[in-house]
């Protein structure tokens, strides 16, 4: 008993030095799956870290919300971020609209490119022409040539977006290196004219690389759709030129002059490629990117879901999500009155009793008011109608969002349609023209000889088939801006028109306004009425506040006011 | 060109590499006791503080400008401190009557001592210096009253305003902790306690007496906060959102009863400003249970039981007392699957 004991002591003591492995505790390297180095050798991966940076430019959908923080719209959920904007609570700490790390994401996604495009090997292409057929060599190499043009591309549209909030923002030319902490450690920002002028420089060193007949010519056929092109190039130096030539930009430094902005504008006019669309309801639907009015645009893919947010409310699946169109808005449109155009004056009988009737057409593309037809519905927006207050989610303002809203889409089943946000388009190609002309030699004066005035260029966009409007004889400031408004709305441009030209307490901060109707039987009463006082500080508000996190990590000192 | 959309994927680096990635680290000090006095009481104590290091988290000191990202790095700490005891107590009188009793508390108190975190305004925005899931929560101050409105319906001067919503008269107000006459997320102070109680109690008490044994255990648990929105939202919040309407909201605002109202103003629409962590909502989680009472007779070797070895018959009920908070099980607050009552009764024979 005693020995069996023992050698069964003996086994166990035995087999425990032999079970432990030593070392599964110590941390191991396993190198990951795809080295760097194939990453940038192989065509077909470097193409991704391109595809990549064209994910980073801007969710125009997702941004319509912010139309709602300015006199343009109210957004009827509550918890939408505009509100945070209206209230005037936004800062430092707490901004809704803050892509700082977005953006230069997307920055340091196409500093990657350039600084590695050389390192792809095309070999096994060159080694594999057949018949001396070296079409799909050349198409490799060229597309990687083309690749670096939509890398400045890309890299001066996201500085853009940047500068336009934050006024100076570190430039980062090379792609940054955490090992080298040189390289970033201390940046400092740079000035706001620094910026806009590295965007127009990378504009111009892209225009160099990708021709205007990129997509048109039989080499570059296969360049696909939604690709930069030459006129996307040229059309966002004229903007970013405007906007520097603006005067809240001129405050901050910058000194491009609307001169600069003309000439970039002109670039695109001369091409003579765009033209202006005879339906202006077709630049937002389902086939907008092949319009001529369109440069440059993201494509959606068949969505629905700015139907099921949009819809008026008794259409069963509308989900109350609605950014509804404010009576500031609707008030800017101009009525016919005999034969002429005239600003809508509520203190006209004739006028306050069928305000609908006789507007601008461009009216009845952007809004649903109450009476209009949709869907074969005729919408009622009074109290008590059919999408009207007090149903649940209805909207407060008396009006829906119509433009970019695709009435074809069926709530019920879901179908859904294709969508495409126009990032750049010849209407406001021109409508910029017709700024910077006319800050810079006057409404019908044309020294440079680009062959059209600062009023011809904005008659041709009041006039375009479809909207006739009668020209205009004069110009002021406000007229271009009011144009701007009634064409451009809903599209993500009021928010800075306003700021640029520093009217954010005049428009932003006055009360927005709602339509109040009552319903006579047949007939309709129209009440104008206040929705809600708006909060805009324009000591500090035209600039956005630099996220605190990023301040306290480089020390930089805050926009003045925050 | 049509309309038909084909989709490329993109490629991008991964993130920087952590080249000092390594296991998490626990230093623990230890003090126990162990002893037996008269043969009859057995006591442990254990006091201890611990301290963890190289908790992974997310790095926050390179600015955002770079478009870096990281891997885990290996730096938050937490202190943990606390003490275990556990007394027993058995005994026998003459006439063979055994009674045992015994108790074990245990105590912890943790607190995040390095955490990687954003720059707050406020120092009690921090999560470091504080324990580990500390409730921040709004301070209330009763709810809108007709006379904070002016004429129009808005906010009468000096009225401290509510980021979070359109307020009306009925919706909960709260303390303005940082004076800017707005009540956002800067507001919010810690509160309270965490959900994890810090302190655990249970008793044990039995006896056992010709033939008959019966054992009760219950649990005490103190030290522990509970927010009804986090758990019990659906059973506070009527009628948003198709909600149903339960007891808790019995004696809303409205005006008739705005000086003894218990819940805010009813309304089919959401007010987030209703929604927020506030100590309106937190209730102290406390709870006291008899987690089982087992009740039982041995059935003596005698006569026709000769041939059976051992035979027993029992009754066991677990869960059968529970405390309660706000009318909900307090363990789980759930409106839905109660926490379950069993009682089973028995014959265990050995053959």
């Amino acid at each position: 008993m005693k020995r069996t004991y023992y050698s069964i002591a003996a086994l166990i003591f035995t087999l425990s030095f032999v079970a432990c492995k030593k070392d599964f505790l110590n941390v191991k390297d396993v190198p990951a799956n795809t080295p760097i180095e194939q990453l940038y050798s192989n065509y077909d991966y470097i193409q991704g870290i391109v595809w990549n940076a064209y994910g980073y430019l801007p969710d125009g959908f997702g941004w319509m919300d912010m139309e709602a923080a300015t006199d343009d719209a109210y957004h009827t959920n509550v918890n939408d971020r505009s509100h945070t904007f209206n209230y005037g609570v936004w800062n430092q700490f707490n901004n809704p609209d803050n892509p700082w790390s977005y953006y230069f994401s997307g920055i340091y996604q196409t500093n990657l490119f350039l600084k590695h495009r050389g390192e792809v090997n095309l070999e096994r292409y060159s080694n594999a022409i057949v018949n001396k057929d070296s079409t799909d060599f050349k198409k490799r190499a060229t597309n990687i040539k083309l690749m670096e043009g939509e890398c400045y591309f890309l890299k001066a549209f996201f500085y853009l977006e940047l500068v336009k909030r934050y006024g100076g923002v570190p430039l980062i030319d090379t792609a940054i290196d955490y090992n080298n902490t040189a390289s970033w450690q201390g940046l400092k920002r740079n000035s706001v004219d620094e910026c806009m002028k590295y965007i127009v420089s990378l504009c111009n060193k892209a225009a160099v690389i990708i021709p205007d007949s990129v997509r048109t010519s039989s080499a570059t056929s296969w360049y696909e759709s939604g690709r930069a092109t030459y006129g996307a190039i040229k059309a966002l130096k004229a903007r970013a030129l405007l906007y520097a030539a603006s005067p809240l930009f001129k405050d901050a430094g910058s000194t491009a002059t609307w001169a600069d902005a003309a000439a970039a504008a002109n670039e695109v006019i001369a091409m003579k490629v765009y033209g202006l669309d005879g339906n202006y309801a077709n630049l937002f639907g389902a086939n907008n990117a092949t319009s001529t009015e369109a440069i440059f645009f993201k494509r959606y893919g068949k969505t629905n879901g700015l139907e099921y947010s949009n819809f008026p409310i008794m259409f069963q699946g509308s989900n109350g999500n609605s950014l509804t169109p404010s009576q500031n808005y609707v008030d800017e449109f101009e009525v016919k009155v005999g034969s002429a155009w005239v600003p809508f004056d509520w203190s006209n009988p004739t006028l306050a009793t069928n305000p609908y009737s006789n507007r601008d057409p461009r009216l009845a593309a952007s809004v649903i008011y109450n009476g209009a037809s949709f869907k074969s519905n005729t919408i009622q927006t009074y109290y008590g109608g059919n999408s009207g207050q007090p149903k649940q989610n209805a909207t407060r303002t008396g009006y829906y969002l119509s433009k970019y809203v695709n009435s074809g889409v069926d709530l019920v089943n879901g179908t859904s349609f294709e969508h495409q946000w126009m990032y750049f388009r010849y209407g406001e190609v021109l409508l910029n023209y017709a700024e910077a002309m006319f800050n810079a030699y006057g409404a019908t004066a044309d020294p440079q000889g680009y062959g059209m005035t600062a009023l011809q260029a904005l008659n041709k966009v009041r006039q375009r088939t479809g909207v006739a409007l009668s020209a205009r004889t004069n110009l002021t400031q406000d007229s271009i801006l009011h144009e701007r408004r009634v064409e451009l709305g809903f599209e993500g441009h009021r928010w800075w028109d306003v700021r640029r030209w520093k009217l954010g307490g005049q428009y932003f901060g006055a009360p927005v306004r709602s339509i109040s109707i009552t319903s006579n039987g047949g007939t309709f009463t129209y009440t104008p009425a206040k929705l809600e006082d708006r909060v805009y500080d324009n000591s500090k508000m035209n600039w956005y506040p630099i996220p605190q996190s990023e301040i306290s990590k480089t020390g930089w000192s805050q926009n003045p006011g925050w | 060109m049509g309309t038909s959309n084909s989709y490329y994927n993109g490629r991008t680096e991964g993130p920087y590499a952590n080249a000092d990635f390594t296991w998490e680290a626990k230093t623990i000090a230890n003090f126990g006791i162990d002893l037996t006095l008269l043969n009859k009481l057995n006591a442990t104590i254990d006091l201890f503080t611990e301290k963890r290091t190289g908790i992974l988290e997310q790095p926050v000191n390179v600015p955002s400008y770079t478009g870096f990202s990281f891997q885990n790095a290996n730096t938050g700490e937490v202190v943990n401190k606390g003490f275990e005891a556990s007394l027993q107590y058995r005994d026998k009188t003459k006439s063979n009557f055994e009674y045992y009793g015994g108790a074990t508390i245990s105590f912890a108190r943790n607190e995040i001592s390095k955490k990687a975190e954003n720059y707050q305004p406020y120092d009690y925005l921090y999560q470091e210096g504080f324990r580990i899931g500390q409730f921040k929560a709004l301070q209330s101050a009763g709810f809108y009253q007709l006379s904070d409105f002016d004429a129009n319906g808005n906010l009468a001067a000096g009225v401290v305003k509510s980021t979070y919503g359109q307020v009306h008269p009925g919706d909960l107000k709260y303390v303005d902790q940082n004076g800017d006459g707005l009540i956002n997320d800067y507001d919010k102070k810690p509160m309270r306690f965490a959900k994890l109680p810090e302190i655990t109690m249970g008793f044990n008490l039995g006896c056992k007496y010709a033939g008959f044994d019966l054992d009760v255990f219950v649990q005490d648990v103190t030290n522990r906060t509970i927010s009804l929105i986090d758990d019990a939202f659906d059973y506070t919040h009527p009628l948003a959102n198709g909600n149903n309407i339960t007891l808790f909201s019995d004696n809303p605002w409205t005006p008739d009863q705005a000086q003894t109202a218990t819940s805010p103003r009813l309304s089919t629409l959401v007010n987030n400003n209703n929604n927020q962590q506030a100590d309106f909502w937190l209730r102290n989680g406390s709870f006291f249970k008899v987690r089982s009472i087992e009740l039982g007779y041995t059935v003596p070797q005698k006569g026709f039981f000769k041939r059976i070895d051992a035979l027993r018959i029992y009754a066991n009920g677990n869960n059968l007392i529970s405390s309660k908070i706000e009318r909900l099980e307090p363990e789980r607050l759930s409106m839905g699957y109660p926490l379950m009552k069993t009682i089973t009764a028995g014959i265990k024979a050995k053959f």
